[in-house]
């Protein structure tokens, strides 16, 4: 049974919560998401070792790691002025298009899959991936295999799957046997065969969403790595694109501090990312990557991602989020399939020492732009850090998103609809809390809606 | 029937909930023995359904993850700490070293990108400190690990069902790794190094500080047998852990100049220069920042400690 209470509560601390301020007729001004916690990993590296940041940031997120492990390990390649070889060059995006086809996978169809598939109105709490097995038990574990092989892949090339250890400054500290080569070449083949199969499925659970589409559209530039009009992951220029379509300008990842900065938001302790110039509000991540790119390097993806743009370019919908990550999950899995079809190889790294300077990586997490910038003493012991996390960069999307799908219910007193699709849009930008104050959250439970700034009701769900 | 399993997340990564996920299709097999009444990462929360077994992930940072805690407590047979954070503080234990303000400070203020210098308004009062969740509930289970091996949150399940034939085995590390430990003239002491060239040869012969010796195994030495040298992310042996006198710092130091003609006070000032660094997983943890051998806050700056 759904249980659903519409009733001032007890603020509850840890839970993330959303405030909608609401006008005097009912429509909504503004959605806000807060999030309640906050580790302060940027404190907290201070004083350590530089050769362990690439182990020690992976810790921010455990869904996410193996981007924090290369933000850092490129961070620091880039500030010694050290190059890898080819074979650790191709070994680490090896693992790390395993770690998009996890991460995108359990996005789409472990997180979002149960709204995608069941719809925004199924009860909230048959609304799950456990009811969707039930429901559909082969399509679902074909979802889950391709999470498995991804996360497989990741722990082969990484050494682990949570928490990755393998990309040492220099390159890789080891490499996968012939046959775990041979191996991870088929299971690339297994999950283009799944995701051919997937596609009709996710295409008409997206049809049907069309009725909220426009609602979620965020008027905002998109921001991306981008190697001249190609995809890429890291070790490319970041362009802005603004929202017509036009690039505004382009920029080193060293440079970022010039071009971005953050806010303190209220009641929360997420920091909100603009550009510096003009003080404005951009958005990352999937979306922004297919806006921004033209092609990938593999023909099924590049076919996919003609056919995307030509539906309409740029994208602005929310909802967008979801077919731009099952265009890369195909671009992740022709990817895994070139790359390991080569030997592995043995030269796997190439000379570095810790010492003073200063050191900065950008990224593309699953999620988007990631940035890890240290500073270290004669040691080569950091005397600072600066962390800027996808889910940061859209913050004032994911606030601008939820007011728009928050409309089309606000005043229609369906507050189980209202709450399933504020979720809704919010899991659209598949959202890491965790990464995002490098702390833990939680999926909000609580709304509050407010008008002319007094609270006039909170709608929660399963709260004791 | 079906045993019930309940999971909660506090401060933590979620790491510790994606290795129970990387069962893969082991996990289809675990569905069949057990349910879960409540895993918030994959369910929608519905309060805290009573379960025989409650993974707990994560350490106590707010209010509301002590308040979450005690009622996993309530509603829990078992309560596992699930994962390092819960067991030890973890990574986020590092907080423990400063008083808040100097962790919002920095946040808010003290960074290049930053334009305010004021921590957020109306954002919910933190702990003190960060620390883990036996310091708060009564816990039945430690399963430390940064994360976990699935193999072992298997086991540890299996365990706690009383089921035939599942051990938890109390060695370090080092009982799987695959390296050997060969005595070597010569040898640098490698500050700051996490690899080192042979492949098979023990770290410590090397003079890279590995603290596989010292930490115990719930890895399956993935780390060390793929080329990079224990950070101790699962928290201490049991040696470690049981005998007050025992610390990673004075062990390793110990076995690496045996190992190496490298003098043993070398390797000890460096430990204890780089305190944070070596004792970042589990310095939180009252097992081992009350050894009379460990100075954590004095190695880790007094100055900027709490209390």
């Amino acid at each position: 049974m759904a249980k659903l209470v519409i009733d001032p509560v007890t603020r509850i601390e840890g839970h993330a919560r959303i405030t909608l301020d609401i006008d005097d007729s009912g429509k909504v001004e503004k959605g806000h998401l807060q999030v309640l916690e906050i580790r302060g990993f940027e404190k907290l590296l201070e004083g350590m070792e530089l050769f362990k940041m690439p182990l020690i940031t992976a810790r921010i997120c455990g869904v996410c790691p193996a981007a924090h492990h290369m933000a850092s390990v490129t961070a620091i390649e880039n500030g010694l002025g050290v190059k890898i070889t080819d074979t650790a060059k191709r070994l680490r995006e090896l693992m790390y298009m395993g770690h998009i086809l996890h991460s995108h996978a359990l996005s789409n169809f472990v997180l979002t899959g149960p709204d995608l598939l069941q719809g925004l109105d199924a009860p909230h709490d048959q609304r799950n991936v456990f009811q969707l097995l039930k429901l559909q038990p082969e399509a679902v574990k074909k979802m889950l295999r391709l999470r498995s092989i991804g996360q497989r892949i990741v722990e082969i090339v990484g050494g682990r799957g949570v928490h990755p250890v393998t990309s040492i400054p220099g390159g890789l500290a080891s490499a996968p046997s012939a046959e775990e080569m041979s191996n991870m070449t088929e299971w690339g083949g297994e999950a283009l065969g799944i995701l051919d199969e997937l596609y009709p499925t996710v295409k008409g659970a997206l049809e049907k969403l069309q009725g909220v589409r426009e609602s979620m559209n965020i008027p905002y530039p998109s921001l991306a790595l981008t190697d001249n009009g190609t995809v890429s992951f890291f070790q490319a220029p970041l362009a802005v694109m603004d929202p017509t379509g036009k690039i505004e300008k382009t920029f080193d990842g060293g440079e970022y501090e010039k071009h971005l900065n953050e806010h303190s938001m209220e009641g929360s302790y997420m920091k909100s990312v603009r550009l510096r110039d003009g003080d404005r509000s951009f958005f990352v991540g999937p979306l922004a990557r297919l806006n921004i790119n033209h092609a990938f390097s593999t023909g099924k993806a590049d076919g996919l991602l003609s056919e995307y743009r030509a539906a309409g370019h740029p994208r602005k919908s929310a909802l967008d989020y979801v077919e731009a990550r099952f265009v890369e999950m195909v671009y992740a899995a022709e990817k895994i399939q070139e790359l390991a079809a080569k030997p592995a190889g043995e030269d796997l790294l190439v000379k570095a020492e810790p010492g003073p300077g200063r050191f900065v990586g950008v990224v593309e997490a699953p999620r988007g732009i990631l940035v890890h910038e240290y500073q270290t003493d004669d040691d080569g012991v950091l005397t600072s850090a600066n962390l800027i996390v996808a889910t940061q960069n859209n913050y004032d999307a994911i606030d601008h998103s939820i007011a728009g799908i928050a409309g089309n219910y606000a005043g229609s007193g369906q507050d189980e609809l209202l709450m399933s699709s504020v979720e809704f849009s919010l899991r659209c930008f598949d959202p890491c809390l965790a990464c995002a104050t490098h702390s833990a959250g939680r999926m909000p439970m609580e709304i509050e809606v407010r008008r002319n700034g007094e609270t006039v009701r909170t709608i929660a769900r399963g709260v004791e | 029937m079906k045993a019930k399993v309940s999971t909660e997340w506090l401060s933590g990564c979620s790491g510790c909930h994606v290795a129970v996920v990387d069962l893969h299709e082991k996990l289809l097999n675990l569905v069949d023995s057990i349910e879960f009444v409540r895993i918030p990462v994959l369910m929608d929360e519905k309060g805290y359904p009573k379960a025989d077994i409650g993974l707990v992930e994560g350490a106590i940072r707010s209010e509301h993850d002590r308040h979450c805690a005690e009622q996993m407590r309530k509603s829990c047979d078992k309560i596992v700490a699930f994962g390092t954070c819960a067991s030890y503080g973890g990574v986020s234990g590092l907080g423990w070293l400063y008083r808040d303000d100097a962790i919002l400070n920095k946040v808010y203020g003290g960074l290049p990108t930053t334009t305010e210098t004021q921590k957020p308004q109306g954002a919910p009062e933190l702990e003190q400190s960060v620390i883990p969740i036996d310091e708060v509930i009564d816990v039945d289970v430690h399963l430390p690990g940064c994360p976990p091996h699935p193999y072992y949150i298997a086991q540890a399940i299996k365990v706690l069902l009383g089921q035939d034939g599942a051990v938890m085995p109390a060695g370090t590390v080092c009982s799987q790794c695959n390296r050997k430990m060969e005595k070597r003239t010569g040898v640098k002491l490698q500050r700051g190094a996490v690899a080192a060239p042979e492949k098979d040869v023990c770290f410590l012969s090397q003079g890279v500080v590995c603290l596989g010796s010292v930490t115990l195994d719930r890895c399956r030495a993935q780390c060390t047998n793929r080329g990079v040298a224990c950070a101790g992310c699962t928290g201490p042996s049991v040696a470690v852990a049981m005998e007050p006198q025992l610390d990673i710092r004075s062990m390793v130091a110990k076995r690496m100049s045996m190992l190496t003609d490298i003098d043993q006070q070398e390797i000890l000032d460096y430990m204890a220069k780089e305190a944070r660094t070596f004792y970042s997983y589990a310095l939180s943890s009252p097992v081992i920042y009350k050894k009379p051998t460990v100075e954590i806050r004095e190695w880790a700056g007094e100055k900027q400690a709490a209390n």
